[in-house]
């Protein structure tokens, strides 16, 4: 097994190893380490052998194998059942653009990784899966939502797989799993042929590493605009494999240990993230402590309404397709609870003003972000919870902790910027604790050059202990 | 403040020249020219900072305004701790010794009747210094910028050569033991074959009296060769503040980057040589009117580079780099020139 993806396409370009063993060694590690850990919910290996016979595209990561979240990204011929008994054996005919990017750079599909339903949990525990295990410890949840992902790379089954964001789900698990995870830009990736509901703004896609430079080289490879994107992310003055191996200049940074929602953080979450902020006095930046100064409230009003829209208008439209009404095993607890809430409650005034409320916030931390190049912050604010924690069967739990797990992530959903999880060091129970960087809408590349700045610094170990 | 920031200045070293929110406008029948629009320096002792700047920046108007010749419409100048602005005139005289002028023009600084051994002490007959030892010292004075004393003692300056008059001048200026040297422009008038004689000149000279110097040119390879420090000014603005050693590879304001983007490459030196005449940025549009300087950031209307917040907030001079200082909302690491570039670097793929 290789450092990352590159060091792989790297071995196989060379001779040293074929595109056909990396393969079959990932699909042999996913059939010995599925099972327990439960991330990847579908499989098309014999399709992925048959794709490596006939020749692979040429691109820069030919032979790299991958797995694509069980939700926002189609799979031709696999099910995308958004971890959702509603959508269960919805099997996909097409590939979205995403994957065929991912195709066309040479990687290969070997399957789906689990999420919860609708992706509206800080854990992977859907009923319709099962719960996803953290690599790290069995007994903790991977993080979520792209925790089944999270779960697959940290475990070494592939060395980098796809996840969707839309408060924290590629940054939180890559926090709980000791990983590297960046939500890009709003605008930056394409969700095509997905047309954009009210959360496609609020939501990115990207993939969850072990290193700096395969996040960055991802990130080329499939950021391109499509011609018609609703949404486009300033263009980048050159290559992000090139910004992220450009050390940054000095940065001003802004550290923030406190919730703007006043809520509870852990000490040794605080201690995480000094340990992050001294590395980056270091190294030459100058760290100062705020406070983030957005308006918590209509932050949180403004995404629960969008997060809540497109749930009512992707629930009506799959019982549209089956042509049936909704029935009580369809949803998971808390999910039924959320729609129920906004089916009895919604008014177009209110979506109206939740799209006003995120642009203000964007204002906001606009503001800030004139003062600062970039805001530092812990990634979770409490240490991993285990499984059961988040559990969804409980709607009054959930109702009470979810924010928890998501507060110092979902702004950055609000606002559309750019956002990473770093590795910042283990909790006493050896659990991997993450640093949060935001940067304004288009600063990936600074966020790639710090990120790759800290990681040769002080190396992270890319494995969770019993997988090296 | 109207300046570009401060965050260039040296506040806890000893300081030989500090120039504070010099501001410097023209007023003319149809508005006023904003020549200098609130420059901050300090010099060291011993040092040179070398200001860059293409034709009609403001570095002429800044280099006159340091010397109070006029005074500038606003700011002040520290000589050492003599503060020049509202100085009466004989102190002001006496304070202005300390600080001397090489101009461009070497031909007509000089008056064209005398004889050099009468020019280069001008300054001292002002001050009734040199009586006693005046043909030694004249015979000093020209030997030490590379003149034969018997050969140009009895000559006037139109029978000498441009090299030679600047020598004079500068042989002029340097027999008022000063302490600031503010050279401007002082070899663009000469063959480029005479121009690094003078600048070795000028280099010995900054050691030998132990001198600081304030070096302005428009011609990169020039002011980066002989200063410790380089500014760049854009239409009497500050850009950037940075070391000249690494100059090219490190200067990361986008205008600094246009004037490196002139200048001839090696390549090119070989069919035309690189000549004072290669104005930085002619092949650019045209340096927008000083009576009406664009808002936020002076350079916007030509920088690629340029957002709304460009037009709407000016740029503060931020330390990017240890000693590097830029203006500049969004600088951009990556933007170097490529064939300076690491290629490793930007490899994505390292065979490890
Ligand atoms: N006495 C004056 N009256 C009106 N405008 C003036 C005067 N002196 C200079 N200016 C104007 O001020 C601006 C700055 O001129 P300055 O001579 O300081 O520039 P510079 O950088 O030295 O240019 P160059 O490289 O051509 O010497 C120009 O627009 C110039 O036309
Ligand atoms: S502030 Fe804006 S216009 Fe000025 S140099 Fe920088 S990017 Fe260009
Ligand atoms: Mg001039």
């Amino acid at each position: 097994m290789y450092d990352d993806a590159i060091a792989t396409a790297a071995a196989i370009r060379s001779g040293e190893v074929s595109a056909r063993e990396v393969v079959e060694d990932a699909i042999g590690r996913i059939e010995k380490d599925g099972p327990t850990l439960n991330a990847v919910v579908a499989e098309r290996f014999e399709r992925a052998l048959a794709e490596v016979d006939s020749g692979l595209p040429a691109g820069p990561l030919q032979g790299v194998p991958t797995l694509v979240k069980d939700l926002g990204m189609q799979v031709a011929g696999l099910p995308l059942t958004r971890g959702s008994r509603l959508w269960d054996g919805d099997v996909q005919t097409v590939d979205s653009e995403l994957v065929r990017r991912y195709r066309a750079a040479g990687m290969v599909v070997l399957g789906m990784t689990n999420s919860p339903e609708l992706g509206k949990n800080a854990s992977t525990e859907p009923l319709l899966h099962g719960p996803t295990r953290n690599p790290w410890s069995t007994a903790h949840s991977p993080g979520g939502s792209s925790g089944g992902a999270a779960a697959a790379v940290s475990a070494g089954l592939v060395p980098v797989a796809h996840g969707n964001d839309g408060g924290g789900s590629i940054r939180i698990p890559a926090s709980a799993c000791g990983l590297f995870g960046l939500k890009p830009s709003r605008g930056r990736v394409t969700t095509y042929p997905v047309a954009g509901t009210l959360a496609a703004p609020l939501s990115a896609n990207h993939v969850l590493t072990r290193s700096v430079r395969d996040s960055a080289l991802l990130l080329d490879l499939s950021s391109f605009p499509m011609p018609g994107d609703a949404f486009a992310a300033p263009t980048p003055s050159s290559p992000f494999v090139e910004q992220a191996a450009t050390a940054p200049l000095r940065l001003r940074i802004g550290l923030v240990t406190r919730r703007a929602d006043g809520g509870v953080v852990s000490p040794e979450v605080v201690a995480a993230v000094r340990r992050t902020a001294a590395l980056c006095e270091e190294l030459g930046h100058v760290v100062e402590e705020t406070e983030l100064a957005y308006d918590a409230d209509l932050a949180m009003s403004g995404f629960a309404t969008l997060m809540g829209v497109s749930l009512l208008a992707q629930v009506q439209h799959r019982l549209a397709e089956l042509g049936r009404e909704l029935r009580d095993d369809d949803l998971e607890p808390f999910t039924r609870m959320i729609h129920d809430h906004y089916l009895a409650t919604m008014t177009p005034v209110q979506v109206y003003d939740a799209n006003a409320a995120v642009q203000q916030v964007g204002w906001q931390l606009g503001a800030q972000l004139r003062e600062f190049d970039l805001l530092l912050t812990p990634t979770l604010p409490l240490p991993v919870p285990e499984l059961g924690v988040l559990d969804t069967t409980d709607p009054s739990v959930m109702w009470e902790r979810g924010g928890d797990y998501s507060s110092f992530t979902a702004v950055a959903n609000a606002t559309g910027m750019p956002a990473m999880s770093l590795p910042a060091g283990l909790d006493s129970a050896g659990l991997p604790l993450g640093a949060h960087v935001i940067g304004d809408l288009g600063s990936e590349g600074t966020l790639l050059a710090l990120a790759t700045q800290l990681e040769s610094a002080a190396p992270w170990e890319t494995l969770a202990p019993s997988y090296r | 403040m109207a300046g570009s920031g401060t965050a260039h200045l040296r506040t806890d070293r000893e300081r030989s020249l500090v120039v504070d929110d010099l501001v410097v406008e023209f007023p003319v029948t149809h508005g006023t020219v904003h020549a200098v629009s609130g420059l901050n320096l300090d010099l060291l002792p011993g040092e040179t900072l070398g200001i860059l700047g293409e034709s009609g920046c403001g570095k002429s108007s800044a280099g006159r305004a340091v010397m109070q010749l006029p005074p500038p419409t606003s700011g002040s100048v520290h000589l050492g701790e003599v503060e020049l602005t509202g100085l009466k005139a004989r102190e002001m005289r006496r304070a202005r010794a300390r600080m001397q002028l090489v101009l461009q023009d070497p031909v007509s600084a000089l008056n064209p009747r005398r004889k050099v051994k009468d020019l280069v002490v001008e300054g001292l007959e002002i001050w009734g210094w040199a009586e006693r030892r005046r043909d030694t010292f004249v015979d000093e004075l020209l030997t030490s910028v590379g003149l034969d004393p018997e050969s140009v003692r009895e000559k006037r300056p139109h029978e000498l050569s441009g090299g030679q008059c600047q020598r004079v001048c500068i042989a002029r200026a340097l027999a008022l033991d000063p302490e600031v040297l503010i050279c401007d422009e002082p070899v663009s008038s000469l063959d480029v074959s005479v121009q690094a004689q003078i600048l070795n000149l000028l280099e010995q000279a900054r050691e030998r009296y132990g001198l600081s110097m304030v070096f302005i040119a428009h011609d990169v390879a020039v002011v980066k060769n002989i200063s410790d420090r380089v500014l760049v000014m854009y239409l009497g603005k500050t850009c950037e503040v940075l070391p000249s050693d690494g100059l090219e590879r490190n200067a990361l304001h986008p205008y600094t980057r246009l004037l490196l983007a002139s200048v001839p490459s090696e390549a090119d030196a070989d069919r035309a040589p690189a000549g004072v005449e290669a104005a930085p940025g002619s092949k650019a549009v045209e340096l927008p009117s000083p009576l009406d300087p664009p808002s936020g950031c002076r350079f916007r209307t030509r920088c690629p580079l340029a957002t709304d917040r460009c037009a709407a907030e000016e740029p503060r001079l931020r330390e990017l780099r240890p000693g590097q200082f830029v203006a500049c909302h969004h600088p951009d690491p990556t933007l170097a020139d490529p064939t300076l570039a690491d290629p490793t670097l930007a490899d994505p793929t390292p065979e490890e």
